[in-house]
């Protein structure tokens, strides 16, 4: 159909639309449809002559409200698994193209691992699952793994990109700890934007006698609109320019990870690209200056809040003092006694439980309006010291419709606080508006992107005229339209798309086997039609993500530390300029260096030794604002970290442990560390290569002077060595 | 030199001399095939200014737009801010108006300055050179190579606080995220050796200046395209040794053993896959780069006379510069990055950034009791990287540039760094500075641009930083408009002369 028919279909679709017939077209509508195209075809000239110059030719696709797209027929039916899959395949069979073979049990079941938690599968579960006949074990998987809590990590780190969070400092955590709960709890994408626009203006806890969990976690939520650079902490930096930096370059963030639009340059002037007049701008900064005032700056020590209220705090101030004077009391009794009697260990164990019972106490990071709403000025050029007009809060007219509420919808529970960024949130989130539109567009194409290493638009920061346009439009809608269906929650969509053929396919290349294609006997050949894969007839290989490639290093080992939240992991700069985990004496506890790298110390752009050297060679970005996509290179610093870093090298002794104490038999053990490292087992020659290679390492080793005392396991080490330089390895196939 | 990687792949070597057509030839493979050759949608290569083309991303040597004057560039950072009136730019009236208030209240970006009072110069300044440049006597090693620099007096920056004006300073923008000048020198030029990176960063091994990796970000360039950092100290390259755990034979073995498995991976499933290629080929290029890498930061190779000209052993250079807080100067370290620099020109690497210090070392706020050591520090490392790269003929194809992010007023600040009865020292200023470039076909001995009376302001040519990415760019050959890079539905060049307004000085060519 050509392009002006799909938008006069659509027209009349909407048009159904407005009659209240908000249901897909049926059968019979078909003959309705035909006939207008038969018998009136001038319907289509007329049409495209009033395209050509009325304001629907201006409506850029992103910028409308949603709309449920039908599915398109195609003809390889017994491909579609999920609507998804028709949508894919339309545009497949377009091309002449068909989908890949489904990808073999163990190379999908590491796909779903490393996609949902982060890690590869336990030999254990690989088994279990193989061993399973029922027909829904792949579904049931995926139901398993959406539920565990390492899903959370797995998904807040992407979260993280977006947000541009850096775990800087310690009490980052609270922020980093909402987000992976956030995640867990499968909290819906409409709450979840709400809260971290506006935690605070969610829940009353001016007048809180006690600070719940619930308040705790709305002001921890806030932490999202202090991602942005700030400086101002240092007095020299603490100036006008820097203040205004800092609430320029939230709105760029907000602007990006939200809306998917480009914020910087409507800064100095109106929007060369987007209909985003400048004085929109400073609407949008208007929602922000109250809680970041520039003549009544907070620096971000002092953007903090204790949580516990001040009640709390008096009462267990006072339940402290209690505490201590008993603790004091049993120490003075213990020093008469004898130490070694059984009496002087009760009287110990009773301090120590007395010291469980202390009450403490630690700083949120919490955005929070300082005061009454002070005036917002247009900078003209975007410079501070050029002030224009005044300019009243308000949102982009290009998303607005004319039955928005504005800023009116201010909640009235929690009088002291502006309500501005509350009122923003709803905005962005009421149903079939534009503004929701766009969020739901921008957040559904992430959740594509994490699962098929490329989003439907390959600009997922840009959603405007300037960005790149979606390869697949109509199932962009359709998956924005699903996540309304599903309450706005994340994990029903990602387990519709897992379960969808598309994303079961293999992403191997197989040259002999011509790709089969049910339609079409003169099917092309898919590395040529399309040697890109940007319409997914094979699964996209996929690098791991440099936090994951270590993760998967300390899971293989054996030694990674499973334990969820918690506080940030110090990093250490070494006089050789390599930026390693602190020693253990700087460590809260020594399995912090086997922790999940999410939870390391890192930090913005500026004064990056502070970032794990291990990561910055795979690609962590140094994040400016935020980082909307990952790049992926293949440098040769990842080569010899991989060969040479004394973390590759300490974990393939552990790996080598692990191999000699769970299997004998170097055959066996070849086996083992296949299953461990890459989640199969090797191939007849494989193994006979490798179990060669056992025996000529272990010679090697015998023959060096002096010999190490263990020349099994060192030849073991060498071979995990290897697995961990595997392409195999570093790639989700 | 025989080492472990190179008997795995029986690569042919010759250590003893290391010279561009030495590397050349023993290139073949390499950098060219670390593309990741992907480009999104929206993202694309335009050079030349003629049709849009894919762009394998690699780093292969390719033409400029015109003949060149220069194929390299070394970027000397003075982070901090030198001086400009205290060290370059004489003014007599300041001189003269010692301790008056200045007219016009000066722009301070600190405390301290309130008084406005004017701070005249306390050193003496001579002519030096045929041409009779006139220079601080702090810089008696500058001085001698008057004859070979192209001084400009007319410097202009974007910001007075150091992490905006350093950025600009990399990028020729303040706002973070753009390509600095080194990533689009080797986009748009690839590099020469194959078998070391286009983009070298020397950096202080203690620690990063200001700013950070953002001094030599790739930005939205690909990533290859970046800076790599070497370290002056220690390992020239993180992870470049074999652990001394691993025996010379086991790692051997595990070289053929992994290349058999991960070329049978590739083959059996990823026929077409040129990053699986190009993985498969980086241990091989590990092993070159082990070998070239070493070889070209091994300064001990150097004649004792050569480590005299650059001061390599004047321990004493750095004691009295080095400062607290985020700043410092690790003693020896800047004169061993000139003579590194030196050696990776003349390797073939494009572009090579050596920072002064880490953190911002000229910053001289509440006293200049600490220029004479910075000037010890900076100017005869940095002089004797121009009298060396002349004396090997290479000073003509190489843009040396030695500057820092801005200059400082000529009002004296008061802080709390001041010793009882100093004059105090100078605030940031982003209206004037000095900044000199040598080779790369500038006119030498010239003087170019002018401040006022007093060295506040620049009067006349001014010249902005994105002017000195466009006539930088000239050097190499290149139209700096016709570099250009399509990025979010913009057309970016290098010095994006569409907002800055940047121009070529050809003025300061010969």
């Amino acid at each position: 159909m050509t392009s002006t028919g799909e938008t006069t279909l659509l027209r009349i679709r909407s048009w159904y639309v407005t009659l209240g017939r908000n249901q897909p077209i049926r059968f019979l509508e078909i003959y309705w449809f035909a006939w207008l195209f038969v018998v009136a075809p001038w319907v289509i000239s007329v049409n495209s002559v009033v395209a050509a110059d009325s304001r629907i030719n201006d409506e850029h696709w992103a910028f409308v409200p949603l709309n449920r797209p039908s599915q398109p027929m195609i003809q390889s039916v017994d491909r579609v698994r999920t609507p998804i899959d028709s949508f894919v395949l339309a545009k497949l069979e377009s091309q002449r193209l068909s989908y890949s073979p489904e990808a073999v049990s163990t190379t999908l079941l590491r796909r779903v691992f490393y996609d949902l938690v982060g890690l590869p599968p336990p030999p254990s579960e690989v088994d279990t699952y193989l061993a399973c006949r029922r027909p829904d074990v792949f579904e049931r998987l995926i139901d398993r793994l959406l539920a565990s809590s390492h899903f959370g990590e797995r998904w807040a780190q992407h979260w993280f990109d977006v947000a541009g969070f850096l775990p800087e400092r310690p009490n980052k955590r609270h922020y980093r700890d909402y987000v992976i709960g956030a995640f867990n709890q499968d909290k819906p994408y409409d709450q979840f934007l709400t809260e971290q626009l506006a935690g605070d203006e969610l829940v009353d806890w001016r007048t809180a006698e006690r600070f719940t969990p619930e308040i705790k976690e709305m002001l921890s939520a806030t932490g999202f609109l202090l991602c942005a650079r700030d400086d101002t902490n240092q007095a020299v930096l603490n100036i006008l320019s820097n203040r205004h930096q800092v609430v320029f370059d939230t709105i760029e963030n907000v602007g990006s990870s939200l809306l998917g639009l480009t914020m910087q340059c409507v800064r100095c002037h109106s929007h060369k690209y987007e209909p985003i007049p400048q004085q929109e701008y400073y609407q949008l900064m208007a929602l922000l200056t109250p809680a970041f005032n520039v003549a009544k700056w907070l620096t971000r020590d002092e953007r903090v809040m204790l949580d516990v209220s001040p009640a709390e705090k008096a009462k267990f101030e006072n339940e402290n003092t209690q505490l201590d004077q008993q603790i004091a009391e049993l120490k003075k009794q213990l020093e008469a006694e004898d130490q070694e009697d059984s009496r002087a260990s009760s009287v110990k164990t009773k301090i120590a439980e007395l010291e469980g019972k202390r009450h403490t106490w630690s700083n949120i990071p919490v955005l929070i309006d300082t005061g009454p709403a002070p005036k917002t000025h247009l900078l003209k050029r975007g410079n501070y010291q050029t002030p224009g007009q005044e300019v009243e809060p308000g949102f982009l007219s290009i998303l607005d419709t004319p039955q928005s509420e504005g800023l009116s919808p201010i909640s009235e529970t929690v009088p002291v606080t502006s309500g501005r960024r509350r009122a923003f949130a709803i905005w962005l989130n009421r149903p079939d508006t534009p503004a929701n539109g766009l969020v739901t567009r921008v957040q559904v194409n992430r959740i594509w992107q994490h699962l098929l290493g490329r989003g439907i638009v390959t600009t997922p920061g840009n959603f405007g005229r300037s960005g790149s346009a979606p390869t697949h439009p109509r199932l962009i809608e359709w998956l924005a339209c699903e996540l309304g269906r599903y309450a706005q929650q994340g994990k029903p969509l990602i387990r519709q798309i897992m379960m969808s053929t598309v994303y079961r396919q293999t992403s191997s290349v197989d040259q002999s086997v011509e790709v089969p294609s049910v339609s079409s006997p003169e099917s092309s050949n898919p590395q040529t039609v399309d040697p890109e894969n940007q319409w997914l007839w094979r699964m996209r290989l996929r690098r791991l993500e440099s936090e994951i490639v270590r993760d998967a290093i300390l899971a293989t080992s054996g030694q990674l530390d499973h334990s969820l939240g918690g506080p940030t992991v110090s990093l250490k700069t070494l006089d050789n300029g390599l930026t390693v985990i602190a020693p253990e004496d700087e460590l809260s506890s020594p399995a912090d260096r086997r922790r999940r790298s999410l939870y390391l110390r890192n930090h913005r752009g500026g004064n990056a030794d502070e970032s794990l050297t291990f990561l910055t060679v795979f690609d962590q970005p140094v994040v400016v604002t935020n980082c909307p996509c990952r790049r992926s290179s293949a440098v040769v610093l990842q080569s010899l970290a991989m060969l040479n870093d004394g973390f590759v090298v300490e974990q393939a002794d552990q790996f080598a442990q692990r191999l000699a104490n769970q299997a004998t038999g170097a055959k066996q053990r070849v086996e083992l560390a296949y299953r461990l490292a890459l989640t199969r087992v090797p191939t007849p020659q494989e193994s006979e290569w490798c179990v060669e290679f056992l025996q000529k390492q272990q010679m090697h080793f015998t023959a060096e002077q002096p010999a190490p005392p263990d020349t099994t396991t060192q030849a073991l080490a060498s071979l995990c060595r290897v697995l961990f330089n595997m392409s195999n390895f570093l790639y989700v196939e | 030199m025989w080492n472990d990687l190179e008997m795995a792949l029986a690569i042919p070597h010759n250590s003893s001399t290391i010279n561009r057509q030495e590397f050349l030839r023993r290139g073949g493979l390499g950098f060219g095939a670390l593309a990741v050759a992907h480009l999104l949608d929206t993202d694309g290569l335009l050079t030349g200014g003629d049709t849009v083309r894919a762009h394998k991303i690699n780093l292969t040597s390719r033409p400029a737009h015109f003949p060149a004057r220069a194929r390299a560039v070394i970027q000397l950072v003075q982070t901090g801010g030198p001086p400009q009136m205290d060290l370059f730019d004489r003014k007599l009236e300041l001189q003269k108006r010692d301790r008056q208030v200045f007219e016009e209240k000066a722009e301070s970006f600190q405390p301290g300055s309130g008084a406005n009072q004017l701070r005249a110069c306390p050193y003496k300044f001579r002519r030096y050179g045929e041409c009779g440049m006139e220079l601080s006597e702090l810089l008696p090693f500058t001085g001698k190579i008057a004859d070979e620099i192209c001084l400009v007096n007319s410097m202009v920056s974007v910001h007075n606080n150091h992490t905006e004006a350093i950025v600009n300073l990399a990028t020729g923008k303040m706002t973070g995220g753009r390509p600095t000048l080194g990533a689009w020198i080797s986009y748009a030029l690839g590099t020469e050796n194959q078998n070391l990176p286009a983009f070298v960063v020397l950096r202080p091994s203690d620690g990063y200046a200001t700013s950070g990796r953002l001094m030599s970000f790739n930005g939205w360039l690909p990533a290859i395209y970046g800076g790599t950092e070497f370290n002056s100290q220690g390992d020239a390259i993180h992870n470049l040794k074999r652990p001394s755990s691993i025996p010379v034979r086991v790692r051997r073995e595990s070289f053929e053993l992994l290349a058999k498995l991960n070329e049978r991976h590739r083959q059996e499933k990823y026929p077409f896959d040129s990053e699986l290629d190009t993985r498969i080929k980086n241990y091989e290029l590990a092993a070159r780069m082990q070998l070239s890498a070493t070889d070209v930061l091994d300064i001990s190779k150097e004649s004792s006379a050569t480590h005299k000209l650059y001061g390599i052993d004047n321990t004493d250079a750095a004691k009295g510069a080095v400062v607290g807080g985020g700043t410092s100067l690790a003693p020896l370290g800047y004169a061993t990055r000139c003579l590194m620099a030196r050696r990776l020109v003349e390797a073939g690497v494009r572009f090579v950034q050596v920072f002064i210090g880490k953190g911002q070392p000229w910053d001289l706020h509440g006293s200049l009791k600490r220029l004479p050591n910075m000037c010890r520090v900076s100017d005869q490392a940095s002089a004797a990287l121009v009298t060396d790269l002349k004396n090997r003929g290479l000073l003509e194809s190489t843009v040396v540039m030695w500057g820092g992010e801005f200059g400082r007023l000529p009002v004296a600040q008061q802080g709390v760094e001041t010793p009882a009865g100093d004059r105090g020292g100078r605030d940031h200023n982003k209206y004037a500075g000095s900044f000199w470039l040598a080779g790369g076909g500038f006119k030498s001995g010239l003087v170019y641009g002018a401040t006022d009376d007093v060295g506040y302001r620049t009067v006349d040519k001014k010249f902005t930083i994105p002017d000195l990415f466009a006539t930088t760019a000239q050097s190499m050959g290149l139209d700096h408009q016709a570099v250009s890079y399509l990025h979010a539905g913009r057309l970016e060049t290098i010095a994006d002369a569409e907002t800055t307004g940047a121009r070529v000085h050809s003025e300061l060519f010969a």
